[in-house]
């Protein structure tokens, strides 16, 4: 052993006793050089993670509820987010002591909150400390961005917001995407690039806000998960009412809690203009996602459900059933 | 006198070291330094830029304080403060094994970084602007912000990465180190290796010559040189009677001549001659010894009228202002088209190129990283000024980054309220890459990201294929090209669908 270390050291001495010669030194200068000029790319195909792919959520069961959808207006935020989530059955329902829970809004545009293209970060917060009411050791806050990170994090409000309310929010680096394992193998979506932590995660609450996007239809909580993906996302519009159904199927949030607080009724889902932003001050809660779309296009935008179609794929898609007035054990509230 | 010579390496380390700190924390949003502050230091920088592109910036103010040091004790600023002559000195340091040189006497190569100086300085007459490639403050800059600090970010984030995908592990440090010091992104600049070799070669010189670069090449060396021919303090020799040369041996700037007077011009003021004893630190000295008019050639101090050498250059220095002015009528009569992108609230084509240092301020500060050097697509006095790079980036609506780092104002400072209104360039239809024009594909990512709130991107029907499709067509008055919907446009490659087209 002694002998060992001995050995290593005389070793040692002798590298650093040799004397630096002109031509080890420039060889050394150009070989750091070379790093220098190539190591960003070179170092992503070095680290890219091979072969490793990730598949579908495990959701535990939906649990019963008092009710399928709830609906609460009111003028505080805070109140009626909670309001609507209690009429479920509580927060207790979906998030159990000691879970790791994923937090998504949508903060994808460098707007403040009164342009309606960010949720509404006192919504989010009040998501937030009800999760940790409900025992959550961490709660993550975040979303793929379309404008900068940084900037939509900030001017969205949702950061500060979330981070004082105990979130853990960061920005969702490149390399924390993995290709997604379908297991319909004619999965349009098979293979592309989802975010890790929002599959690893107990229980995944997705909070959208209501608002248009493009031409008629609308971004609500089935769109709002194309915030988890990586990879060219503008390629995900070609086709996207099929992909997106998917996708939902494959993260299987358990709440969908939309603010319609303040909702943006033109130029989705970027806006821009304050003429375009409707106050309607009303939280709506539910874990179908075809019902409480379907609900909030009929009643804050007076469109059909069925002819959006995204939201009539996700029906045949098996993931929910559309609202109608009749058979749905719906909640709706003043306060 | 150890002391002083310890002083002045401290001195060193720490003007280095805030620097460097200062230039890796710059990033969006700018923090409480925008380092512009240390371009102004530079006399040739900042004089030859704003003669070239004809303006004045407030920073003329901080250069002046510069100026007075440099008439008071030399050139204090090369030896105690200079970033890019600390890194030197560390080089001579460890290259000490290969030095096998003694300082030749008398030295005339010294002048060469005058001359080089007045190259410059006709050619910043004529219009161009080349300090650039040997100021000290900028090379180092241009280095330190698109080649080492995009290659320390990599580094850094694939570490992390690496621990926390494999060990789940470091994501707290890892997030605290990326959200304060990094951008939000990793960033990656074209030719960075070119800034490297350029950054390299005048350490690789020390190898050979102490303080090669101040000697001979430096033109922010000369204009303090210039400047401190005679300064007010200065090192004074006591009667040497001894022919031991030592001090001509010591002297890394080969300011000491063989009778132990010393060129003040030359003098970085490093203070490692004092250790011998027969070289006093700091004394007020009567104004221009006769000595030193000889010696250092450049003191004009004559109790004659004008003589026929001073007359020649007050001639041609009306000549040159008159050139100028004429030249700054004819820029702001004529339009000039822009060859590249330019960043918000940059100067007109050509004043751009002749303002703009080359220092990569706005391209590290670039929250998109979509700023990036060109090459020859401006023309060779265009050669690594910034342009927006529509794949790599695009312009944030709301970011105003780059104008509030750029210490020669080529890049205006604009109000946030003013950048949202900065015409940069226009969007054109491709409509042989687009997919609903090409294919009858629904797509509708760039009118998605279009910031401007009436939508400079419309949607029409057109019968495409047989089939009524939904087209986009641009609103050239609306659009501000900030090309976002080039960046964002899901067709993949160099071509896109829509390509932003400068003005
Ligand atoms: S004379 Fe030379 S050694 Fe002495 S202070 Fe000046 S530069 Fe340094
Ligand atoms: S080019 Fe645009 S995004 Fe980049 S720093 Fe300048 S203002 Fe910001």
């Amino acid at each position: 052993m002694n002998k060992k270390i001995e050995k290593a050291v005389s070793k040692a001495k002798k590298i650093l006793s040799t004397e630096l010669t002109r031509k080890t030194f420039l060889k050394t200068l150009v070989a750091g050089g070379a790093f220098l000029a190539f190591s960003s790319n070179t170092a992503k195909k070095v680290f890219a993670q091979n072969g490793k792919t990730i598949d579908p959520r495990k959701k535990r069961e939906t649990p019963i509820m008092d009710y399928e959808l709830t609906a609460v207006t009111g003028g505080d935020i805070e109140k009626i987010t909670r309001q609507s989530v209690d009429l479920l059955g509580g927060m207790g329902k979906f998030v159990k002591n000691g879970d790791t829970v994923v937090v998504k809004p949508n903060m994808g545009w460098n707007r403040t909150p009164e342009y309606a293209a960010n949720t509404n970060p006192a919504v989010v917060a009040a998501v937030v400390k009800m999760c940790f009411e409900s025992g959550a050791k961490t709660v993550k806050v975040f979303d793929n961005t379309c404008n900068e990170k940084k900037l939509c994090y900030q001017n969205s409000g949702i950061m500060e917001a979330a981070k004082a309310a105990g979130a853990t929010v960061f920005y969702m680096d490149d390399w924390k995407y993995m290709p997604a394992r379908f297991m319909r193998v004619d999965a349009l979506m098979q293979g592309w690039p989802l975010f890790r932590d929002a599959i690893e995660c107990n229980a995944f609450i997705n909070v959208p806000i209501a608002k248009t996007h493009g031409h008629g239809t609308l971004t609500l909580s089935i769109k709002n998960l194309m915030g988890i993906c990586g990879g060219n996302r503008g390629q995900m519009h070609w086709e996207m009412d099929k992909k997106l159904p998917e996708v939902y199927d494959f993260v299987k949030p358990d709440l969908n809690i939309i603010d319609a607080y303040r909702i943006l009724t033109a130029n989705g889902p970027r806006g821009g203009n304050l003429k375009d932003v409707a106050m309607k001050n009303t939280i709506i809660a539910s874990s179908d996602p075809v019902l409480a779309d379907s609900y909030v296009s009929e009643t804050f935008f007076n469109i059909k459900g069925s002819t959006i179609a995204h939201i009539k794929r996700s029906q045949e898609y098996g993931l929910g059933k559309f609202y109608s007035s009749a058979n749905t054990k719906i909640k709706i509230e003043k306060i | 006198m150890k002391k002083l010579k310890a002083t002045r390496v401290i001195s060193q380390i720490f003007f280095f070291l805030l620097v460097a700190a200062a230039f890796t924390v710059l990033t969006f949003p700018i923090k409480f330094i925008d380092t512009k502050e240390f371009f102004l230091t530079s006399p040739s920088l900042l004089i030859f830029s704003e003669i070239s592109a004809v303006y004045l910036t407030k920073g003329m103010a901080v250069l002046l304080i510069f100026i007075i040091i440099a008439f008071l004790f030399g050139r204090v600023f090369c030896g105690w403060i200079c970033p890019f002559g600390a890194v030197m000195d560390f080089f001579v340091f460890l290259l000490k094994p290969l030095r096998k040189y003694k300082e030749s006497k008398p030295d005339k190569k010294l002048m060469i970084k005058y001359y080089a100086l007045a190259v410059f300085a006709v050619l910043a007459v004529l219009g161009y602007q080349f300090v650039w490639i040997f100021e000290p403050i900028t090379v180092f800059s241009r280095f330190f912000h698109l080649s080492l600090f995009p290659f320390f970010n990599a580094v850094t984030d694939k570490f992390f990465q690496y621990i926390i995908m494999n060990h789940d592990f470091g994501e707290n440090i890892y997030y605290a180190i990326s959200n304060n010091i990094f951008s939000a992104r990793s960033i990656s600049f074209k030719y960075s290796f070119a800034f490297f070799v350029l950054f390299m070669i005048p350490l690789l010189a020390a190898a050979f010559r102490r303080r090669f670069w101040c000697r001979y090449i430096c033109p922010l060396g000369a204009s303090l040189g210039i400047l401190s021919v005679n300064p007010k303090f200065a090192l004074r020799k006591k009667a040497c009677s001894s022919d031991c040369g030592r001090c001509e041996q010591i002297c890394r700037s080969n300011a000491i001549k063989h009778d132990g007077s010393y060129i003040s011009s030359e003098c970085v003021m490093c203070m490692d001659c004092t250790i011998l004893k027969c070289y006093k630190p700091i004394e007020n000295k009567k104004p221009c010894q006769k000595e030193i008019v000889q010696n250092s050639g450049l003191c004009q101090r004559q109790n004659k009228g004008i003589s026929r050498k001073q007359f020649f250059l007050w001639i041609s220095g009306a000549v040159a202002a008159i050139y100028v002015l004429v030249r700054k009528a004819y820029a702001a009569s004529h339009f000039s088209k822009n060859s590249v992108i330019r960043p918000p609230g940059a100067m007109k084509e050509k004043e751009f190129k002749a303002a703009c240092v080359r220092c990569g301020n706005c391209m590290k500060a670039c929250i998109t990283n979509g700023l990036q050097p060109v090459m020859f697509e401006s023309g060779f006095d265009g050669i690594w000024t910034p342009k927006i790079d529509n794949i790599t980036g695009y312009c944030e609506y709301n970011c105003n980054a780059c104008g509030q780092v750029c210490p020669t104002q080529a890049i205006k400072a604009l109000t946030p309220e003013e950048k949202l209104k900065q015409k940069l360039g226009k969007a054109d239809i491709v409509k042989n890459v687009c997919v609903p024009w090409k294919d009858g594909i629904e797509c509708l990512v760039c009118e998605e990201h279009c910031p401007v709130a009436e939508k400079a991107i419309k949607f029409v029907k057109e019968i495409i294929n047989g089939k009524e499709t939904d087209v986009p067509i641009v609103d050239a008055d609306l659009c501000i090209g900030c090309g976002v919907c080039e960046n964002k446009c899901p067709v993949e490659g160099r071509k896109r669908g829509i390509t932003v087209n400068p003005i």
